[in-house]
């Protein structure tokens, strides 16, 4: 990273910030002590917001609007509704944000009021159409409330009581039993409905209630409705009105889906004012005289030059000074990797964010992350689908935005690591080779002791990468430091790391070759428990080393004899990598053998023909359980390697106590500002 | 394959009771991570490939015993193209036994591992930045159930069963016939 320090006039500070923005590569540094916001810039900051607000729900107003239309084509296409066909693309999917050339920006800068305008109208179209739903949405329950008594030939008000008598409209559809209810001592009449029965009720005032009580009870409606007018025209009336409400709609929805074609341009506004609110609470972070402003902040080293040229010919009032990291100074960090390495910086960065100029552990763990992959898969046939899906998407399809593109890339190259180890394994979808010893190494299933030792025996590589690194950060470090004469000391220091390590895996590894070479004279054991000592006293002696004090040297000796324990259950973690392989192998296996079973499922025509009617149901059965299979397996060894790489590995040597750099006009939500 | 003796039976259940205990712990703890995490997924959908990593962990415990019942499966000789073992009952209740550690341990470092991920996943909610540390206090219980991993594993490994299949099967353990003889002395001596 580079220090700029930019000194310019006040007046130009809106044109240096976005010529900074634009560069896509400088990081305001945040100011000691941040001054406070003033009224000025505070009501700036609300008005943006404001505005924000509105244009966002506009953006998704204009969404829902265009759902609703492609829903009314579909209608028409039908048949079913009849509109004129509303004018609309079908959304393409697409997984970034859309590009939008500076150019444009200015354009849509200039015709921010009529955007806004357009906003206003989006309201009021949202507000009518809302009005406009509910009224349908009333007519359409007046006509569901009248339906079972359309056949009333007369109005529903004059239904209605005289001094001793009652009289009741019910419709019961699924009663048509007139004596239930003459037993309630009542008379009744049926009228004949299309949609079942109605009946008129006459009974005593006095047993209203009861008889009410008693209809309800089976399942009645009784209709207490006291419409002035005969329930057939009501129903007619309202069908009028509701056809004349969803016709005034849907002119609406035309009248909104009118501005779809502005909708790029409103999301575009809103992130230009995300940039402005970004420049105002950036300079919280300047300092400023009484006609200039200083501006600070980092840019990485290779652009420091071009960004400073080009300050200095488009605003010419304006002085740029590179620095470089100073004590004191908290830079933030950016990955910087080769291609190849490039798609497995998502690992460490989910991690955590290095500190500024620690090592970047991306190269050296790629490799490893490459082989556990293959070796968690462990199957050529997932791993070729998974190399060919993965490469040639991450690599020609562009809508992708960049961490997605590399996490996708990665699973492409991890696929070929499966393609390796399913070779080396015979293990191609699972297809059993083992009477036919189709494999190029070994046969995880027929040799599981290889498999794991191969697996520990890795693991410990893993480690051993691990703690070397954890030398070399601390030697980095401490040459680093002021203090040039101790140069040896932290060599030492930084020996003293892993030094042990290398003798303990030695010793058993001694141990180990003595089990596996009997009949030999070399002298593995003693050499095993020699190697044991020099650790275990090695570390007594050294581990205490940082610590101040007598009690405290010895107590950090033999905590890192005791630390030795989790030295083993890091080294056993590794058996992950055994246990997947085995797991994915088997279940593919038992997959194949599902499938086979239904091969014998043909239908014999006669003359050695037959319907293949098995195979095709075998093998969609087989496709489906063996996606299964891939999907679970591919999951299962990205998490495992994830946590295989930040647990035992990363927890041995990196820090990651940084912050991602994050430059400005990068944090912006629909689109992207591009240089075209 | 032969008959079955008393002794493959013993030590199939072992290898059935490890995966048994150790699964439930990790469908017990994965599960109360999952429902954790789904309801800052339900806020910012963004956190999903990070939280996934963190649900998973507790499904080590399964691997192990998984690794541990294919273990006994091998040494018994199950796999297709292996010579069938015909243990006798001492080394079956011996490999019963012996898978109990990472059953048990797996089992049940798997399910509190579930709670102490819950946690995680609400201090992840908190501070995003603390992803690391959270995978590391959520493995730090793991630990336990990789020492009993290390004692099934080493068990069923070197356990030797040709040996056990050469002394023949005697009724009174010599241990007991020892230890009677041993404490008969010692009344001996002391009247």
């Amino acid at each position: 990273m580079s220090k700029l320090k930019i000194v310019g006039a006040k007046d130009d500070q809106k044109a240096i910030l976005s010529l900074l923005s634009r560069s896509g590569c400088f990081e305001v540094s945040k100011a000691q002590k941040a001054s406070d916001d003033t009224k000025e810039n505070s009501t700036l900051i609300e008005t943006l917001k404001n505005k924000q607000a509105k244009l966002s729900v506009a953006i998704d107003y204009l969404a829902k609007l265009k759902e609703e239309g492609l829903n009314a084509n579909n209608l028409i296409k039908k048949g079913k509704l009849e509109e004129e066909v509303f004018e609309l693309e079908k959304d393409v999917k697409t997984f970034a944000r859309l590009e939008v050339s500076y150019n444009e920006l200015e354009e849509v800068k200039k015709s921010e009021v009529e955007l806004i305008k357009i906003c206003d109208s989006l309201q009021e179209i949202s507000f009518s159409r809302n009005e406009l739903n509910s009224s349908i949405k009333e007519l359409k329950d007046l006509k569901a409330e009248l339906a079972p008594f359309a056949s009333v030939t007369m109005p529903l008000s004059s239904v209605g009581d005289t001094q001793t008598a009652s009289v009741l409209l019910a419709s019961n559809p699924n009663l048509s039993d007139k004596e239930i209810i003459e037993k309630m001592g009542a008379l009744v009449e049926e009228y004949p409905v299309d949609n079942g029965a109605l009946w008129g009720i006459l009974c005593k005032k006095d047993d209203r209630p009861f008889v009410v009580r008693k209809l309800l009870a089976i399942g009645f409606e009784i209709c207490t409705l006291k419409h002035e007018k005969k329930p057939q025209k009501i129903i007619d009336e309202s069908e009028a009105e509701i056809a004349n409400l969803e016709k005034q709609n849907y002119a609406k929805l035309r009248e909104g889906l009118g501005y779809i074609n502005r909708l790029t341009h409103l999301k575009a506004l809103f992130d230009i004012s995300e940039l402005d609110l970004e420049h105002i609470l950036a300079e919280a972070n300047f300092s400023f005289c009484e006609n200039t402003v200083t501006i600070e902040g980092w840019t990485p080293f290779n652009s420091a030059e071009a960004i400073k040229d080009k300050l200095v010919s488009e605003i010419k009032t304006v002085s740029v000074e590179i620095g470089k990291v100073e004590k004191g100074d908290e830079p933030p960090s950016l990955f910087v990797n080769s291609k190849l390495t490039e798609p497995f910086v998502a690992v460490p960065k989910g991690y955590a964010p290095p500190t500024y100029g620690e090592l970047d552990p991306t190269a050296v763990m790629s490799i490893f992350f490459f082989i556990f992959f293959g070796i968690m898969l462990a199957d050529a046939g997932y791993g070729l689908v998974m190399a060919i899906v993965g490469l040639a998407v991450g690599l020609f399809v562009k809508k992708f935005e960049v961490p997605m593109k590399r996490m996708i890339l990665m699973f492409g190259i991890c696929g070929l690591s499966g393609v390796i180890f399913g070779l080396l394994f015979g293990g191609i979808f699972g297809i059993e080779f083992i009477s036919q010893n189709h494999y190029l190494w070994f046969n995880p299933l027929e040799e599981p002791i290889m498999m794991l030792a191969l697996s520990i025996g890795l693991g410990i590589a893993h480690l051993l990468t691990a703690y070397t690194l954890k030398t070399i950060v601390t030697i980095r470090e401490g040459l680093k430091g002021e203090n040039k004469k101790n140069k040896i000391l932290v060599i030492f220091h930084g020996l003293f790391d892993s030094l042990f390590m290398y003798t303990l895996f030695a010793g058993v590894g001694m141990f180990a070759l003595s089990m596996i070479i009997e009949d030999s004279n070399f002298p593995f054991v003693t050499l095993f428990i020699v190697l044991l000592g020099i650790t275990v006293l090695g570390i007594i002696l050294t581990g205490g080393r940082r610590a101040k004090g007598i009690g405290g040297k010895i107590a950090g000796g033999l905590g890192g004899v005791y630390r030795l324990i989790n030295v083993f259950s890091d080294v056993l973690s590794y058996a992950r990598l055994f246990g997947l392989a085995i797991a994915s192998g088997a279940i593919a296996m038992a997959f194949n053998q599902i499938g086979s079973l239904l091969f014998a499922f043909n239908i014999p025509i006669g003359d050695g023909w037959l319907i293949p009617l098995g195979y095709i149901i075998g093998a969609i059965i087989l496709i489906v359980l063996h996606a299964f299979n891939f999907l679970l397996s591919a999951l299962a060894a990205y998490v495992h390697n994830i946590r295989l790489q930040y647990v035992e590995f990363f927890g041995k040597f990196y820090d990651g106590n940084g912050r991602h750099f994050e430059p400005l006009g990068e944090k912006t939500k629909y689109v992207r500002f591009v240089e075209r | 394959m032969e008959t079955i003796s008393l002794g493959v039976a013993l030590a199939l259940t072992g290898a059935a009771l490890a995966m048994i205990l150790a699964g439930i712990g990790s469908v017990h703890g994965v599960c109360k991570i999952g429902s954790a995490s789904s309801a800052l997924l339900a806020k910012e959908p963004k956190h999903f490939s990070k939280l996934l990593i963190l649900m998973l962990l507790p499904s080590s415990q399964s691997i192990y015993a998984l690794t541990v019942s294919f273990m006994v499966f091998v040494r018994l000789g199950l796999l297709p193209g292996a010579d069938f073992m015909p243990i006798n009952t001492d080394a079956g209740l011996a490999i019963l036994f012996l898978c109990l550690p990472v059953g048990v341990i797996g089992g049940i470092s798997a399910s509190l591992q579930g709670s102490v991920g819950v946690n995680c996943v609400s201090m992840y909610a908190k501070q995003n930045k603390l992803f690391g540390n959270s995978i590391l206090v959520i493995s730090a219980s793991e630990v336990f159930a990789l020492f009993g991993f290390l004692i099934s594993m080493l068990g069923v490994l070197f356990l030797n069963l040709d040996y056990s299949l050469v002394v023949p099967y005697v009724e009174s353990a010599p241990a007991v016939e020892g230890a009677v003889a041993c404490i008969s002395s010692y009344i001996t001596a002391v009247c």
